[in-house]
């Protein structure tokens, strides 16, 4: 039994680690490409009504990734921190919506 | 090495890292995702108070006229790295190698404060051009959120700093692996704070919208 263990432990430790520093990596690029491309959006000077929305949705994709890569909710047994964060997220969408709205 | 042997027993439970392998450190972990859940309204609040306000301009400059695009590109490239290094120095950490993870959160540290000197240098030039605190109802919504997401990577820079400290006198043990991990976690969600900043303050700000 705790031969398995350390086993699965080593198999743990060395290899994914060194297969999620890339993944880390990639989604780090991406980031950097979102953003940039974000930038550039913004100062070709294209009317803000068609700029707006893309540049949020790659806000949001941007986010996205941060909470599933960096800070591991992809990874197993994140379904309460995944649920938490959503409706943090969710209520705060709410109070978004009814403040610019509301009047 | 009393550590590893807990380590080894926690494997197969909730994730893969050492910041679980004990009960306390897997509370800590899931306390801190209802703490960030929290953090998200607290943001979204500031964000809609902005929204609400950020045309109300009265006498003072609006966000077109003070915006520099090239330094909040500087800024965000700052914050952004620092996402990164903090992440591979908690992976480093499920590796084991301290030092590999002292390095990576001193680069973050280091980051961290880059993109503070910037934000400094940001609200010296504007407070120049006459916008404080109290200019516009603008003026006050922007410095209560871009201030409040500051405060948040200045708190965030400190912590990193002293658990550091402790990380070099105890080393990576169950106890203290938890305690690295909810940091990155808040440096990750300030960083995720950001990105609607630049977003929704600076680029639409910059746009007039």
């Amino acid at each position: 039994m705790s031969n398995m263990s350390t086993e699965t432990q080593d198999r743990v430790q060395h290899e994914p680690s060194h297969g999620s520093v890339r993944v880390h990596v990639i989604s780090f690029a991406i980031m950097i490409v979102l953003t940039v491309v974000a930038f550039v959006l913004v100062g070709a000077g294209i009317a803000p009504a068609m700029v707006v929305p893309v540049i949020l949705a790659l806000a949001v994709i941007q986010v996205v990734l941060q909470l599933y890569d960096f800070m591991h909710l992809k990874e197993r047994g994140h379904s309460f921190p995944t649920l938490f964060i959503t409706s943090g997220a969710l209520f705060g969408l709410i109070f978004i919506v009814v403040m610019v709205l509301w009047p | 090495m009393e550590s590893q042997q807990t380590l080894v027993n926690a494997t197969d439970r909730m994730q893969l890292g050492i910041e679980t392998s004990t009960l306390e450190g897997r509370n800590k972990v899931l306390g801190f995702w209802v703490f960030l859940g929290g953090e998200c309204a607290l943001f979204a609040s500031l964000f809609a108070i902005y929204l609400t306000l950020h045309g109300q301009t009265l006498h003072g400059p609006t966000a077109k006229e003070l915006f520099n695009l090239p330094l909040i590109g500087l800024a965000t490239l700052f914050l952004l790295t620092s996402s990164l290094t903090g992440v591979l120095g908690i992976n480093a950490m499920h590796r084991g190698n301290r030092r590999s993870l002292l390095r990576w959160l001193g680069v973050t540290v280091l980051l961290g404060l880059a993109f503070l000197a910037v934000q400094v240098i940001e609200f010296i030039t504007y407070a120049h051009e006459g916008f404080g605190f109290s200019t516009s109802p603008f003026s006050c919504a922007f410095y209560a959120l871009v201030g409040f997401h500051g405060g948040h990577v200045a708190f965030g820079v400190m912590w990193i700093s002293t658990l550091m400290l402790q990380l070099k006198k105890e080393g990576i043990t169950a106890r203290k692996a938890p305690k690295v991990f909810i940091a990155s976690l808040y440096w990750h969600f300030v960083d995720v704070v950001w990105v609607f900043i630049f977003t929704v303050v600076y680029l639409m700000g910059i746009m007039g919208v």
